[in-house]
């Protein structure tokens, strides 16, 4: 090996001194090197070890690093952006873009710091980390590849086993030739000059390259974002079917690739069988009413399970029913009214005392639409209606229709039956009486006359008594609570309407002689 | 360079050596080293060229990546499938892939807690084998990293786990779950460790840079060494750095299998909803931490010839603190039986008897037998002292800190509140093949990391040598 440093390259470059290196035995010679080679008024002194020595700081008077300092700042910063981000995340909103939400998990309130302390934690400690390491990087300047020092073949000891000591060229004292006279008479080894190198410039085919990667890594980026902001009207490639195909039947639909021949997707019930729980042999529970005629237990059974089946108009509830029906047409009025039973059967079966309706905003009306159904129903399909309970009639049957009357009809029919309910003032007070059709007083007209079978009927199917008003077509918006209300309770509820009705028009004939005695005292 | 050329320098004095005249350390690093040769003896490792490389070594690569292989073409069939193919079913859904990722974090924490807790404890004593627990650690968080991915279903989903904000999916992750915690503490850990493992390295790859004969090394370990040159300058921001992330790393051991913990104490099941879980989890992972280290240790140590460098002082101390922690994880084991009693909550004493004696006796009896009572065997000196008792009694307690995250997993929630939702867990083959696959990914990687990077840390092993030998000339000379 030569004691010179091998000039780079036959170039007319004039390479430049940048230091004088000069090697010392061990960490404690490098020590008291330093230490020397300071007291003779040398400033930019800089030393190499193999691993950290104790006191080559002292020995350099080495200002101490700062880096603490950074690492803390960054800490606080960490968790500042931990505890914002949660606050803004989970517990504010605010109508601008990428704005949080209030995050509500069972009702607990939306911003409770112990729920965030680990992940505050886990930040404070992120950014420290990640500070502390860049901080080495950039305080120490790396990365730097090429250093005119890793060129030298004795340096390259330095991170084995061998200890340097470097004055750098700018230091004002700084001349090759006494400079390494003093090296020698601190006892240092082998002492020599360093030169710098001709930094050769980056072949032009990096950048090219370089570039032309850079452009083409933003064109996915780019497909992204373009697919994100427009439409197309193929539809999306698919690589995971997720949950938007499945290889599923739905209910109630029919495939050309069923399982069945018949296509579809569902199979009926046996012929001649009765699902568990579905036998309904006692048409004056289960219907209200007794079938005439031909018709059997059978048909009767199927008659409510068809009933069942189109359930499309009787399940429209309160509020999608608050929608539409002034835009109906007169083909589907007829429809209605067809398909309403109960308000032209008890008018003809019942009785004629009818004159006054309980329609009290337009008699006329109700008589109108008593006409029409009443010819197209044949007097003999009307039902027969129920005239007793079906069920034992006592105080625990009545007080279960209280109590059920007052969850499922008060809404509505009010508490006493008046019409009155909760929804009813509620719409009054939006003033929505052009589409609120109010509910009917139990009190009022025929209803008080009805027979039970009728009134449990309206509690299953609902009523649609359909009637004109304003030129318009509006009607009875009660839909049917078979799928609530079991049968039982219905006639509970039932038996409980009758009671009310009765608070209106009782007479002292209706009690016992020993009830009357009790009331009088 | 004689290592008789060492003197005192100028250092502060250890608290260790204010202690009776009498009491001589024993030798941190064996034999009359010097620092050439401790360079020599680990870059040796690396240095070897690409034909010499150890038939060992070739063959071990070839059976481990054959299993990470395999693990990846699993992970492939369970995408492409569905998480049917795993055993996991109501009320089961956690069950292999959780076992799996709590096992390997918990394998995780060795490493930094030996380089962080340890060096601010000034345990001279870690430097020979912090590297090895580092790489162990990376590699470990990165199996365990794998399992709650693919755990989550929809894989090409997982970006939901982080707070991106987007347009069209606006969706805030709730940071009031202890599973989103665990994704900030994993996250945080396996970066820090990172950060903290390739930092250390830095010095090292410079050594082997500045060592190396061809081009393609030259630049590789060039690269990856930033340019290090080992000036004062750099050494001071360097070790001020060092101490700083081993003071934030050392809370975060404690904190990521405490916030692990969180993922079952948080919930109200009975079995986890207890206070006793972070203490307990964290004394269980660094046990099953340091029983991973003499298991990778101890062949390595043979295979490398790094007896000089991990002595059996190291493998001793290793054994201690096998010996402390495994107590207290019996300990656990005990006082959650005695809690279940002492708080007469039904249903919690319920969960526990099931443990000792429901479907799933055998895991618990495994765990107890291999965690509890085993490293009790290390009271005995000679146990301490062979290698060969060591690495048998390590592989048992691997096992056991498996079967412990499976009785916490499996056992409580088979056995829900509703008897009606009860079931039995049954892993599938691919529940096996994920399991074995994870350790092919993590010896494939610490195989790598053995052939291409400096697997003790040299600088460190310097300066303690050079310390060593400056207060206890007599040691440096025989």
């Amino acid at each position: 090996m030569s004691d010179h440093q091998p000039k780079p390259e036959p170039t007319p470059y004039e390479p430049q001194v940048i230091g004088v290196l000069a090697e010392f035995s061990g960490p404690e010679e490098l020590v008291a090197g330093a230490r020397a080679i300071r007291e003779k008024g040398y400033r930019r002194v800089e030393a190499f070890s193999p691993f950290p020595i104790h006191g080559i700081d002292e020995a350099l008077a080495a200002p101490k690093p700062i880096l603490p300092w950074v690492v803390l700042g960054a800490g606080l910063t960490g968790c500042a952006v931990a505890v914002l981000i949660q606050w803004y995340m989970n517990a504010y909103e605010a109508p601008i873009p990428f704005s949080g939400y209030d995050y509500n998990i069972s009702g607990k309130p939306s911003w409770s710091l112990p729920a965030n302390i680990p992940v505050t934690f886990e930040l404070i400690i992120l950014f420290s980390a990640f500070t502390a390491f860049l901080g080495m990087i950039a305080f120490n300047q790396l990365p730097k590849l090429s250093n005119p020092l890793l060129r030298n073949e004795r340096f390259l000891r330095a991170t084995d086993n061998k200890f340097f000591l470097l004055v750098e060229a700018d230091d004002p004292q700084f001349a090759t030739d006494s400079l390494t006279g003093a090296f020698q008479s601190i006892g240092a080894g082998h002492v020599e000059p360093v030169y710098d190198q001709p930094t050769k410039p980056l072949p032009g085919v990096f950048l090219l390259v370089g570039g032309v990667l850079a452009v083409a890594a933003l064109v996915p980026l780019g497909l992204i974002a373009m697919s994100r902001d427009t439409t197309s009207t193929t539809p999306r490639l698919s690589i995971w079917w997720d949950m938007d195909y499945q290889p599923k039947y739905k209910a109630q639909t029919t495939i050309e690739t069923s399982l069945f021949p018949d296509g579809r997707s569902m199979r009926l019930p046996v012929e001649g069988t009765v699902a568990r729980g579905g036998l309904r042999d006692n048409p004056a529970l289960y219907l209200g009413y007794i079938p005439k005629g031909e018709e059997t237990f059978e048909t009767s059974f199927r008659l409510q399970e068809e009933g069942a089946g189109d359930q499309p108009p009787e399940s429209t509830e309160e509020s999608t029913a608050e929608e539409s029906s002034s835009e109906e047409t007169p083909a589907e009025e007829t429809t209605a009214e067809s398909s309403d039973e109960s308000t032209p059967e008890d008018t003809s079966t019942e009785d004629a005392e009818a004159s006054t309706d309980d329609a009290a905003e337009d008699s006329t009306d109700e008589s109108a639409t008593d006409a029409a159904p009443a010819a197209e129903t044949p007097a003999a399909s009307q039902p027969d209606w129920v005239t007793e309970f079906p069920i034992p009639v006592n105080m625990d049957t009545m007080k279960r229709g209280q109590q059920r009357y007052n969850i499922y009809c008060s809404v509505c029919h009010g508490r006493a039956g008046d019409g009155d309910g909760l929804v009813h003032q509620r719409a009054l007070e939006l003033n929505q009486l052009t589409t609120w059709s109010p509910p009917t007083s139990i009190h009022q007209g025929e209803i008080p006359n009805y027979p039970v079978g009728r009134l449990y009927d309206t509690i299953t199917n609902g009523n649609a008594a359909g009637f004109l008003e304003n030129g318009g077509i509006k009607r009875g918006r009660m839909a049917g609570y078979k799928a609530q209300i079991s049968v039982e309770d219905r006639w509970a509820i039932v038996l409980y309407v009758k009671a009310l009705q009765k608070t209106r028009n009782a007479s002292p004939d209706d009690l016992t002689e020993a009830e009357l005695n009790s009331l009088k005292k | 360079m004689a290592s008789g050329d060492l003197v005192v320098n100028g250092g502060p004095v250890p608290v260790a050596d204010q202690r009776d005249p009498r009491w001589v350390n024993p030798p941190l690093v064996e034999k009359s080293q010097t620092y050439e040769s401790i360079s020599d003896s680990i870059c040796s490792i690396n240095e070897q060229e690409v034909q010499k490389t150890p038939a060992g070594w070739l063959m071990a690569f070839a059976v481990s990546s054959a299993l990470a292989g395999f693990l990846a073409a699993l992970i492939g069939y369970l995408i492409f499938t569905g998480v049917g193919v795993w055993g996991n079913t109501s009320p089961i859904f956690w069950a292999f892939p959780i076992v799996n990722f709590v096992f390997w974090v918990g394998i995780g924490h060795a490493g930094t807690l030996i380089s962080a807790i340890l060096f601010i404890f000034r345990q001279d004593w870690r430097t020979s084998i912090n590297r090895f627990a580092e790489a162990m650690t990376i590699f470990a968080v990165v199996c365990a990293g794998t399992f709650p991915g693919i755990h989550i279903g929809r894989v090409w989903f997982a970006y939901f786990l982080f707070p991106i904000p987007t347009t069209h999916l606006y969706m805030w992750p709730n940071f009031r779950s202890p599973l989103l915690w665990d994704v900030f503490a994993v996250g945080t850990y396996a970066s820090v460790s990172l950060v903290f493992w390739y930092m250390g390295m830095i010095p090292d790859l410079a050594t082997l840079r500045d060592r190396a004969k061809g081009t393609i090394r030259q630049m590789a370990y060039g690269i990856a060494s930033l340019g290090w040159t080992g000036s004062a300058s750099q050494w001071r921001v360097y070790e001020k750095a060092y101490v700083l992330l081993s003071a934030l790393a050392a809370p975060l051991v404690l904190s990521v299998h405490t916030i692990v913990s969180f993922d079952f104490a948080v919930s109200q099941l009975p079995g986890w909803h207890t206070t006793i879980f972070p203490p307990y989890f964290v004394a269980g992972a660094v046990f099953s931490g340091f029983a991973m280290v003499i298991t990778l240790i101890v062949p390595c140590r043979k295979w490398y010839g790094l007896e000089h460098v991990v002595t059996m002082q190291h493998l001793e101390n290793i054994c201690k603190i096998l010996l402390a922690t495994g107590t207290m994880v019996g300990l656990a084991y005990t006082t959650e039986f005695f809690l279940a009693w002492y708080g007469a909550v039904p249903g919690e004493q319920d969960a526990f008897i099931n443990r000792m004696f429901g479907l799933q006796w055998p895991a618990y009896y495994i765990m107890f037998t291999c965690n509890a009572i085993i490293p009790q065997l290390f009271w005995i000196k000679k146990f301490r002292t062979s290698t060969v008792l060591m690495f048998i009694i390590s592989i048992f307690v691997n096992i056991g800190m498996w079967f412990e995250r499976y009785v916490i997993v499996v056992t409580t929630l088979e056995r829900p509140a509703l008897p009606s939702s009860w079931n039995a867990f049954s892993p599938t083959w691919v529940d096996f093949g994920m399991l074995i696959g994870s350790f092919g990914l993590f010896f494939t990687l610490f195989l790598l990391f053995l052939r291409f990077l400096p697997i003790v840390a040299m600088s460190e092993v310097k300066g303690v040598m050079a310390h060593e030998k400056a207060h206890h000339p007599d040691h440096a000379d025989h």
